[in-house]
C-alpha cells in the first residue's frame, strides 16, 4: 500500500507539487496522467526514496507498505536496510541503463550487491526474469552492449533489472514513451500481467491513454502540481478537464501554481 | 597593453573556476569525507578500483614517461650551459636528479593525469548524472560512493604515485642521455654522481606531493562530475573546469608544499 499525505515539493522558489493526497491499495495499479511538466516524475522519485532535500524542500508524509514516513529516513538507513530496489522498484523514463557495461552486468550488478547469491543462482534468476519480460529468445543478449539495444528492448531490460530484486511496489515512469504503438501495447500488457502475477502495488506515470486503459485499476489526473481527479478510467474520460487534455487543449500558458 | 589585457582575462577565467569550486567546498569536502569513509570501512569496491587503476594509470604511462624523459633532457642541457661558465658541469647529474624527483616528476605527472584522468572522471560521472544512471543506482540500493567515487579516489592516488616514480626514473634517464651523449661525461662518472646525490628525502617529498595532487585531481574531478546538470554542453563546461581548476590548484599548492618541505627538513 502507498499512502501519500499532504505532500508538497519545491525546486528553489518554484512550487512543483502541492496538497498531494493519494492512496494506492495493496495490489492495485494506479495510473497517473497529466500534462508534461505537471510533476509526475517528481512525485514518483519521492515515492521511490531517491530524492532528498538538497534538490529543494518538501513536506508531508509518504508511507510505502510498512516503510513508514519514507521521506524522513536518512540516506544511510535506506541504504543499509536495502529499502530501495528490494521493496520499491522504479522504471525510469529513459530506462537509465548503465551504459559502461553490458546487459549481463546491468542485470547482475544490483543482484550481486543486494543478495548473497552464487554466480549460477544469479544467472538462473536472470534467465527466468528475462522470460517474464519476453527477452529470453534473443541470441547473445547478455553480452550485448546497451547501445546495441532498441528502445523497446532497453525498456524491457530496465524492467528486468528492477524486477530481479523482487520489489512489492513498482513505480513506472513513462514506460511506453518513445515507442511505436505495437511495442507500447506490448509493454503495457506486460506491466498489467506483472501486476497480476506478482501482486505488485504500482503507480504508472504516462501520457498514453491506450496503455493507461490496459494498466489501470484507477486513474489519477494531475495538473499544475495538484491532483484534479481520481477514479475509474471510464469516469475519467467524461471528466471535462481530462477530455480537454486528451484532445490536446491544455492551456499551457495559463499553467502556474502559486 | 594587449598583454596585460590577456593576462587579466586569463586571471579572471582562472578566478571564476577556482571560486566556483571553492564556493562549493562544502559539497566537495563531503564527497571527500564519504569516500574516505568508504575506503576506511572497506566498503569501497576493490574490483572497480582495479578497473580504474588500469583505466587511469596504465593508459597514462607512455605519455607521462615520454614527457618527463624530454623534461630531463632539457633540464640537463640548461643546467650544463648555465654551469659551463663556472666549469662545474659534473654537478649536472645531482641537480637534474634532485629537481626531477622533487619538482618536475610530481608536477608533470600530476598535470598530465589531471588532463587525462581528471577530465575522464568528470566526463564519466557527469554523463551518468545527466542520464539518470546515478539516480538509477540509488533506486537499486547501489552506493554511488562505494561503487564509483571511492574507487576513483583510490585509483587516482595509487596511479599517480606509481606514475610519478616512473616519471622520476625516466626524467633522470633523460639527463643521462644528454650528460653522456652530449656533454661527453663518462657513463661511470655520471652514474656515480647520480647515485651519490640520490636522496631518499627528495623521493619522499616527491611522493608526498603526488599523493596530495592525486587527492586534488580526484576531488575536483568527482565534484564537477557529480554537479553536472542539464545537457551535453554543461558537461563540456564542467570537464574543462575540472582540468583548469585541478591544474591551477596543483601548481599553486606545489609552491607552498616546496616551501614547507624546505622549512621542515633543511
Ligand atoms: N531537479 C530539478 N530542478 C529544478 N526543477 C526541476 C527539477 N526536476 C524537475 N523540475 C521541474 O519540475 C517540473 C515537473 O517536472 P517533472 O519531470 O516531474 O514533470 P513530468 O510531469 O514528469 O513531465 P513529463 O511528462 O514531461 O515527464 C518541471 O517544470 C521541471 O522543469
Ligand atoms: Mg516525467
Amino acid at each position: 500500500m502507498i499512502t501519500i499525505h499532504d505532500f508538497a515539493k519545491s525546486y528553489g522558489d518554484v512550487k512543483i507539487l502541492q496538497d498531494i493526497e493519494l492512496k494506492v491499495d495493496t495490489g492495485e495499479a494506479l495510473v497517473l496522467i497529466g500534462p508534461s511538466g505537471c510533476g509526475k516524475s517528481t512525485l514518483l522519485r519521492h515515492v521511490a526514496g531517491i530524492e532528498d532535500e538538497s534538490s529543494g524542500p518538501f513536506s508531508g508524509r509518504i508511507d510505502v507498505g510498512d516503510v513508514q514516513d519514507l521521506l524522513r529516513w536518512p540516506e544511510q538507513k535506506l541504504l543499509h536496510q536495502r529499502i530501495r530496489g528490494n521493496r520499491i522498484g522504479m522504471l525510469f523514463q529513459e530506462g537509465a541503463l548503465f551504459d559502461f557495461c553490458n546487459v549481463e552486468e546491468n542485470l547482475s550488478w544490483p543482484l550481486r550487491e543486494n543478495h548473497k547469491l552464487s554466480p549460477t543462482e544469479i544467472l538462473d534468476r536472470i534467465q527466468s526474469t528475462l522470460e517474464q519480460v519476453e527477452m529470453h529468445r534473443i541470441r547473445g543478449l547478455l553480452s550485448k552492449e546497451i547501445r546495441e539495444l532498441s528502445g523497446g528492448q532497453k525498456r524491457r531490460i530496465a524492467l528486468a533489472r528492477s524486477l530481479l530484486l523482487e520489489p512489492d511496489t513498482m513505480l513506472y515512469d513513462e514506460p511506453t514513451a518513445g515507442l511505436d504503438p505495437p511495442v507500447a501495447m506490448d509493454i503495457a500488457k506486460l506491466i498489467r500481467r506483472l501486476s497480476e502475477s506478482r501482486g505488485l502495488t504500482s503507480i504508472t506515470a504516462t501520457h498514453d491513454m491506450n496503455s493507461a486503459r490496459i494498466i489501470a485499476d484507477r486513474v489519477c489526473f494531475m495538473r499544475d502540481g495538484q491532483i484534479r481527479f481520481i477514479g475509474r478510467i471510464d469516469e475519467c474520460e467524461t471528466h471535462p478537464e481530462i477530455r480537454h487534455f486528451l484532445q490536446g487543449e491544455v492551456d499551457y500558458a495559463a499553467q502556474t501554481i502559486q | 597593453m594587449l598583454a596585460t589585457r590577456y593576462l587579466s582575462l586569463g586571471f579572471a577565467f582562472l578566478g571564476r573556476n577556482v571560486i566556483s569550486f571553492l564556493s562549493e567546498t562544502g559539497s566537495s569536502l563531503e564527497t571527500l569525507g564519504r569516500s574516505v569513509r568508504s575506503i576506511v570501512t572497506l566498503r569501497c569496491k576493490w574490483r572497480r578500483s582495479m578497473d580504474q587503476i588500469v583505466h587511469i594509470g596504465v593508459g597514462s604511462i607512455p605519455i607521462v614517461t615520454i614527457a618527463t624523459f624530454f623534461v630531463g633532457m632539457v633540464m640537463a642541457v640548461h643546467v650544463s650551459t648555465a654551469l659551463a661558465q663556472f666549469g662545474v658541469s659534473l654537478t649536472v647529474a645531482s641537480i637534474v636528479c634532485a629537481s626531477i624527483l622533487r619538482e618536475l616528476a610530481p608536477i608533470f605527472a600530476a598535470l598530465l593525469i589531471a588532463g587525462r584522468a581528471g577530465a575522464g572522471i568528470t566526463a564519466e560521472l557527469g554523463a551518468m548524472q545527466i542520464s539518470g544512471q546515478l539516480l538509477a543506482m540509488r533506486s537499486l540500493s547501489l552506493s554511488v560512493e562505494d561503487e564509483l567515487i571511492a574507487p576513483r579516489f583510490l585509483a587516482t592516488i595509487l596511479s599517480l604515485v606509481s606514475i610519478t616514480l616512473l616519471a622520476g626514473i625516466s626524467g633522470i634517464l633523460g639527463g643521462y642521455i644528454v650528460g653522456i651523449g652530449h656533454l661527453d661525461i663518462p657513463f661511470a662518472t655520471y652514474h656515480g654522481k647520480t647515485l651519490d646525490s640520490l636522496d631518499s628525502l627528495d623521493l619522499y617529498c616527491g611522493l608526498f606531493k603526488s599523493v596530495f595532487f592525486g587527492l586534488v585531481i580526484a576531488i575536483v574531478g568527482c565534484h564537477y562530475g557529480l554537479s553536472a546538470r542539464g545537457g551535453a554542453s554543461q558537461l563540456g563546461i564542467n570537464t574543462k573546469r575540472s582540468v583548469v581548476t585541478a591544474s591551477f590548484v596543483i601548481l599553486v599548492s606545489n609552491f607552498f608544499l616546496t616551501k614547507a618541505f624546505i622549512h621542515l627538513f633543511e
